[in-house]
């Protein structure tokens, strides 16, 4: 039961449309001081606009926020501020070359005179030892010396937080967090909420990462289709439950088995392929084979190499450097091959960077759909585009991986993330290739397109094709692969078989700990 | 829609600059609308300006397409009139049945080359377009003003200007619109250059080529991923943008001048870009704006002879204003069908 003496803050009936969509429909919930409360749905159900409007970026068209007892509006994020509401956004906005304590002050001294401005060195030095004070109180060490631009993300998530307490935030929001760190910064990061917990504020987290939910949050509130479906205590619940009411139905499992006929011809042969650039060795002696019928995993974190291996496998005539080894694609060398010739040859891929590497975001979806197979002769007639077959096909592929909305004249960087992505896996799979190049298929996308995602890779397995997954969350790399590459500075670590799978073993080679 | 409420924005915001400077505006209007429609003649003067901005727009609007910027129209257009011209002087008895044809492709052929050498730069080493066609405008420059004044100078006019070329190159006999606006410059390659706006937007829109254009100029990295290969498009692109600035050679020499005038061009590279702006890059809609801007050239120039107050400079700063408030109301974020909604809601 809640606690109601200890409530900080109330949703009451809070409704907001947008056009014809109803984001958030009659929203009650309650948040209590000093708690981490997490809220979680899939993209798109509700859960950025209740946040906004306790932010104060909308406005509710019905319904109250009761803050410490008392009705408040907000009406601009700056009134928000006042109130002690402090929000950091996904995407946060950092001003590169200034150091990281100027970023900090350019922030503060907005309503400033000319006078006052001569005492701004002082005030400098004053904000320094506030913020040493604060970053040394809650462990979250910053070089505030060092340029915003050199800094990690996870260091400019720090920066943002510690720009909230010093704005003395009592309630701060995070949306999707931990989207940007990696797993050993999520760990180091979590323990510093907790702190924060500890010092009497109050999070708010918005997320998908339900393991994560489980992991940190003392409180949760579940959204669906502009809905709370669930708000209560964080015991009892599991990773299936809060599934299912994220989902409104049980999660099915995607059951995988290898599909891989015995001693048949492997697909893609890489041997010892290795990659210079600028005197760095990007790659060295890499060896990967994938055969018909399996899904092949590469582990690693981010920045060992991947990127360089799946732009030799994909597009190698786009890289500068020293390729040496072979990569053979049905037994054709591909390591000097054009880019169209590579995708005639039956290679899709499904690339790891959507906005700059997959789509047009300015074009339609028909445009799209044609990007990647305008050398098709179905689609290429006398130089013409078969209007018509492009149009149907669009369609098609919007109703089977389920893009919404079903506009095929909207631009498609007005689409939420997950559906651009949803949308992409459909355009490569639909083109039915011999090899499917999969990296990060899931980044950014809700639980329901995960789900189907993942089933769309294993339905390739079990008409003999193939899928090399690349992946930075080992999870997904584990539940779907039938083998297993563990990539380290650009080597490979380890080829693990599904009998040999171990997630701490596999985590220790991928930091470089066991060799 | 918007570029078009942005130029009515900047014709009043002219007539208030013009009332400072001492004009009566209705005065100023009447003066441009006459200039521009008043007669027959001042309509094919319009036409014939509007012809030439529809080959640099459309010169402007290729490069943009592949995600470049075409600042070489000035250039790209002197070079190939000059070579018409040279090639109408130097080869004058070619048959007349011949003649224009051939002239054409000297004008296509030599603007091409003026498009192609920044195309492949960029294309093969990266070199940026911008710097490197400003470059072959200036040389382009200096190279007709070398020619009309020494070996093409005419023998017996006091202006630079070159020779006649063969009378076997020119539309004239069999060009319907110079018969219809008779007196006037307009002429055949008007119907050109409506022809080639047609057919750019067919090729963009609805060719293979054309889509492989568009998605290098939107995003090179994912045209890369998708096996669509910069290099060639990129050359490819600006040779056609050189090609069509070069066209406007057809309208100067074939259809109407007859020779290399020093100075022929009030900028029609230049304006070119606005044009292409305007019609936010529809090869369609450049007809239209090409039209507009051709009105304005020719009014503008005839606000110099008609007012007191208001000189050629003068006409040109009313010109950068209306092309200034046209960029300016393309980036406010008007929503057209909400103003709709709203009307229909009062009705």
């Amino acid at each position: 039961m809640l606690d109601h003496s200890k409530v900080l803050l109330e949703f009451k009936n809070i409704s907001k449309t947008f056009g014809s969509v109803q984001a958030n429909a009659n929203v009650t919930f309650q948040i209590q001081a000093g708690s981490i409360h997490a809220i979680v749905g899939e993209n798109g159900a509700g859960k950025s606009t209740i946040m906004k409007i306790l932010f104060g970026l909308y406005q509710p068209d019905q319904g109250k926020i009761i803050l410490r007892g008392k009705s408040a509006t907000i009406s601009s994020p700056s009134i928000a501020k006042q109130l002690g509401i402090g929000m950091v956004h996904q995407h946060f906005m950092l001003a590169g070359p200034l150091i990281a304590l100027d970023h900090i002050f350019l922030d503060e001294r907005t309503d400033e005179n000319l006078f006052f401005s001569l005492l701004a060195p002082l005030k400098r030095k004053k904000l320094y030892g506030e913020l040493n004070y604060l970053s040394q109180k809650y462990r979250m060490p910053v070089p505030w010396n060092k340029k915003i631009q050199d800094l990690s993300v996870g260091i400019h998530q720090r920066i943002e937080i510690l720009k909230l307490l010093h704005n003395q935030s009592e309630i701060l929001i995070l949306d999707e967090p931990t989207a940007v760190l990696t797993p050993q910064e999520v760990e180091e990061f979590f323990k510093q909420l907790r702190a924060l917990k500890a010092a009497g504020k109050t999070i708010i987290i918005i997320t998908h990462k339900l393991k994560e939910v489980l992991a940190l949050a003392d409180q949760v509130t579940v959204m669906r289709q502009g809905k709370v479906t669930h708000s209560g205590s964080i015991q009892d619940q599991t990773i299936e439950s809060l599934s299912e009411l994220m989902i409104g139905r049980k999660l099915q499992h995607t059951e995988h088995s290898s599909q891989r006929i015995q001693n048949s011809k492997s697909i893609l042969s890489i041997k010892n392929l290795s990659y210079n650039h600028n005197g760095l060795s990007h790659l060295s002696d890499v060896s990967i084979e994938v055969y018909p019928g399996e899904i092949v995993g590469i582990a690693g974190v981010e920045g060992n190499g991947q990127s360089e291996l799946l732009q030799i496998l994909t597009r190698p005539q786009s890289i500068s450097g020293k390729i040496s080894g072979s990569a053979q694609l049905k037994g054709v060398e591909i390591s000097m091959t054009p880019a169209h010739q590579i995708r005639e040859l039956g290679l899709n891929y499904l690339a790891e960077d959507r906005i700059h590497q997959a789509i047009l975001t300015e074009s339609p979806a028909p445009d799209n759909y044609l990007l990647g197979q305008q050398w098709r002769s179905d689609f290429k007639k006398n130089g013409l585009i078969q209007t018509d077959l492009l149009l149907a096909k669009t369609k098609k592929g919007f109703e089977d991986f389920d893009v919404r909305p079903r506009d095929l004249s909207l631009p498609l960087g007005k689409f939420s993330g997950g559906n651009q992505q949803k949308f992409v896996v459909g355009r490569e799979i639909e083109q039915n290739p011999d090899l499917l190049i999969a990296a990060q298929p899931t980044r950014g996308v809700d639980i329901g397109a995960t789900e189907s995602i993942h089933q769309a890779l294993i339905d390739l397995t079990k008409k003999q094709k193939s899928v090399l997954l690349v992946s930075s969350d080992l999870d997904e790399t584990l539940k779907l692969s039938d083998r297993i590459y563990v990539i380290f500075r650009g080597k490979i670590a380890a080829e693990l078989k599904s009998t040999e799978f171990d997630e701490n073993r596999i985590g220790c080679l991928m930091g470089g700990l066991v060799q | 829609m918007k570029s078009f409420l942005g130029f009515l924005f900047g014709v009043f915001l002219c007539l208030i600059l013009s009332l400072f400077a001492g004009e009566s505006p209705t005065h100023v209007l009447m003066v441009l609308l006459k200039s521009a429609f008043g007669s027959k003649y001042d309509l094919g003067l319009t036409l014939f300006y509007t012809t030439s901005l529809i080959f640099t727009g459309l010169s402007v609007c290729i490069a943009f397409y592949a995600g470049m910027f075409n600042i070489g129209a000035e250039g790209q257009l002197i070079i190939a009139t000059l070579a018409t011209a040279a090639v109408g002087i130097l080869f004058p008895n070619v048959p007349s049945s011949l003649a224009p044809l051939f002239g054409i492709g000297v004008a296509i052929i030599t603007g091409g080359l003026w498009g192609f050498i920044p195309g492949i730069l960029k294309a093969k080493r990266g070199s940026h377009e911008v710097i490197i066609t400003m470059m072959m405008n200036f040389i382009a420059a200096g190279i007709a003003s070398y020619y009309v004044v020494g070996a093409l100078k005419s023998t017996t006019s006091q202006n630079p200007e070159s020779e006649m070329v063969s009378p076997n190159y020119l539309f004239k006999s069999f060009d319907p619109i110079s018969q219809f606006f008779q007196d006037s410059p307009a002429n055949l390659s008007l119907l050109i250059a409506i022809f080639l706006a047609v057919a750019l937007h067919f090729f963009l829109f609805r060719s293979i080529k054309g889509f492989e254009i568009r998605a290098l100029g939107q995003n090179e990295e994912a045209a890369s991923v998708a096996g669509i290969s910069g290099v060639q498009l990129k050359t490819l692109c600006m040779t056609l943008a050189g090609a069509f600035a070069g066209l406007v050679a057809t309208n100067e020499i074939l259809g109407s001048a007859g020779k290399f005038q020093l100075g022929f061009s009030p900028e029609y590279g230049f304006i070119g870009i606005a044009v292409a702006l305007m019609a936010r890059n529809r090869p369609l809609r450049i007809i239209f704006t090409a039209f507009l801007f051709g009105a304005l050239q020719k009014g503008a120039s005839d606000l110099d002879l008609e007012t007191n107050a208001i000189t050629r400079d003068f006409a040109k700063i009313l010109q950068a204003v209306i092309i200034l408030s046209v960029i300016s109301f393309a980036l406010i974020p008007l929503n057209f069908e909400k103003v709709k909604k709203w009307i229909k809601k009062q009705a």
